[in-house]
């Protein structure tokens, strides 16, 4: 285990300390716009009916604090720290084995209400996480009074979430406090969101949410299913490729399954699936669809298209009445609250559309 | 308006012929009422945001932000919108310019000349489009 661990810890901070526009993934809306970035991991699993989402904040070294909101499918049954190694794991089994270059290198590298309705508050280390049902502009109400500064993308991002699933997530990290408690550059802080639902989606969309439309966001993102999924858009998107689909290997399923709060993992016939998302922030207007059942059919709606763009997304038909339609989303969306500049936390997010 | 204008330009011109001729108190001019114009703000862009005014007319602007995040509203030439997207100035007092927060309705009156056009120069703002054009008929 040690040997993977250090291998991604290299390939994290690799990727924190050459941030630039070609490395984003997660961003921070500073005073003037100004958008520090940093690529980010998340991984959907989907098992039994139950949606695990994980992803994690990495703190960047700047002192005060800063938001990010995520559209959620649902209320999350629960919402805990993540593992410790799920995330570097899963990097890990897509990369090219470089063991003995980590353990060289890791010595160097240090709805629609009118006001939205609180359902679930949870403090995760620097992290203090608050679920919220409320329409678009409720919940960027919300963030405003309480100090998020929404860049002005963030009206129609909401909405466009908000049509499918009122429920998002705001978090607030601290980052004083995480230098207080010794956190160091590149630390993330993994987050579990546990969201029964019958149907997973995947918000990439909300990648973008402050970007200029040429920037590039560049995102991985996992998917663990019961079996091989149908997803929804990847002909003739180019933003979005499927870099692998596979079973998951027994060892890959036994290191997650050995992970805190990741006993829901099975060790067995689960499959992966691995794509990466590299896209001009001004193209990345869908999100991901998934089929877990084996039916083939991913729900153009769940990806976020509109009649006109069906045809071009593999021209499944929608559902009959998208409000019956359920499913969950993940998303990465990072909003500057009170910000000094610098600094980046990056959060990834399940919703269940009800 | 046109039409409007000429007679506010009769009057006043009566008005100085009385002050010279006559020797009773001075006529007032005839006041001139701005045209009004109706902006929403909806998803950071403006609605309408293309405007056919008459040119040197006084305008008012009445902009509603339904949004949930502030705006502003900032009607000049090159210059003044240059001055708000790179300046720090956040107080609007100047007529043409006013904040508008979240679910506000803001009033402001300019007379509108040539090369003028309305923004929002909060940060970010303009670069996502949020601007319209007027044109002077
Ligand atoms: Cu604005």
């Amino acid at each position: 285990m040690r040997r993977w661990l250090a291998a991604t810890v290299v390939a994290s901070a690799a990727a924190v300390l050459g941030a630039g526009p070609a490395a984003a993934c997660g961003g921070l809306i500073g005073p003037r716009g100004g958008v520090n970035l940093v690529k980010t991991t998340t991984l959907a699993g989907y098992h039994d009916g139950i949606e695990h989402y994980v992803t994690a904040f990495k703190f960047l070294g700047a002192g005060g604090q800063f938001g990010s909101i995520v559209p959620l499918p649902g209320v999350p049954t629960k919402v805990e720290r993540g593992g410790d190694w799920t995330l570097q794991r899963l990097v890990r089994e897509v990369q090219p084995p470089v063991a003995e270059l980590a353990d060289n290198a890791v010595g160097r590298v240090a709805a629609t209400s009118a006001s939205a309705q609180v359902i679930l508050t949870a403090k995760v280390g620097a992290l203090d996480l608050t679920v919220l049902s409320g329409g678009g502009t409720a919940v960027g109400d919300w963030a405003r009074e309480h100090g998020f500064v929404l860049p002005p993308d963030a009206p129609e991002v909401l909405d466009f979430y908000a049509t499918r699933s009122p429920i998002f997530m705001a978090a607030v990290f601290d980052g004083n406090a995480a230098k207080a408690t010794g956190q160091q550059l590149g630390d993330g802080t993994p987050i579990h969101l546990t969201i029964p639902t019958s149907q997973p989606w995947v918000p990439l969309r909300i990648l973008g949410l402050g970007r200029q439309a040429q920037e590039r966001i560049q995102a991985d993102v996992f998917l663990l299913t019961d079996r091989q999924p149908s997803l929804l858009p990847l002909d003739g998107n180019p933003g979005l490729s499927l870099e692998r689909s596979e079973s998951a290997s027994g060892s890959l399923l036994a290191d997650l399954h050995n992970d805190k709060s990741m006993d829901w993992v099975p060790t067995s016939s689960m499959w992966l699936s691995y794509l990466k998302v590299d896209s001009p922030a001004g193209s990345l207007t869908y999100d991901l669809a998934i089929d877990a059942h084996g039916g083939a059919r991913p729900s153009p709606w769940a990806a976020g298209f509109g009649a006109d763009q069906v045809a071009l997304g593999g021209g499944v038909p929608g559902p009959a009445t998208p409000a019956k339609d359920r499913g969950w989303t993940a998303a990465l969306v990072v909003l500057a609250v009170i910000g000094a500049g610098g600094g980046l936390a990056g959060l990834a997010v399940a919703t269940r559309k009800r | 308006m046109l039409r409007r204008c000429g007679m506010a330009l009769a009057a006043l011109a009566l008005a100085a012929c009385g002050g010279s001729a006559h020797a009773g108190p001075p006529v007032p001019p005839v006041p001139v009422p701005p045209v009004t114009v109706q902006l929403r703000i909806h998803h950071s862009h403006f609605q309408p945001d293309v405007l056919a005014l008459p040119s040197g007319a006084l305008v008012r602007f009445v902009v509603t932000n339904n949004d949930p995040i502030d705006h502003e509203l900032i009607v000049g030439d090159d210059a003044t919108q240059n001055r708000h997207e790179f300046g720090t100035d956040a107080h609007h007092d100047a007529p043409g310019e006013v904040s508008v927060p979240s679910g506000a309705t803001r009033t402001t009156e300019v007379t509108v000349r040539t090369g003028f056009e309305y923004a929002c120069h909060l940060p970010g703002h303009y670069a996502y489009g949020m601007k319209g054009t007027i044109r002077l008929r």
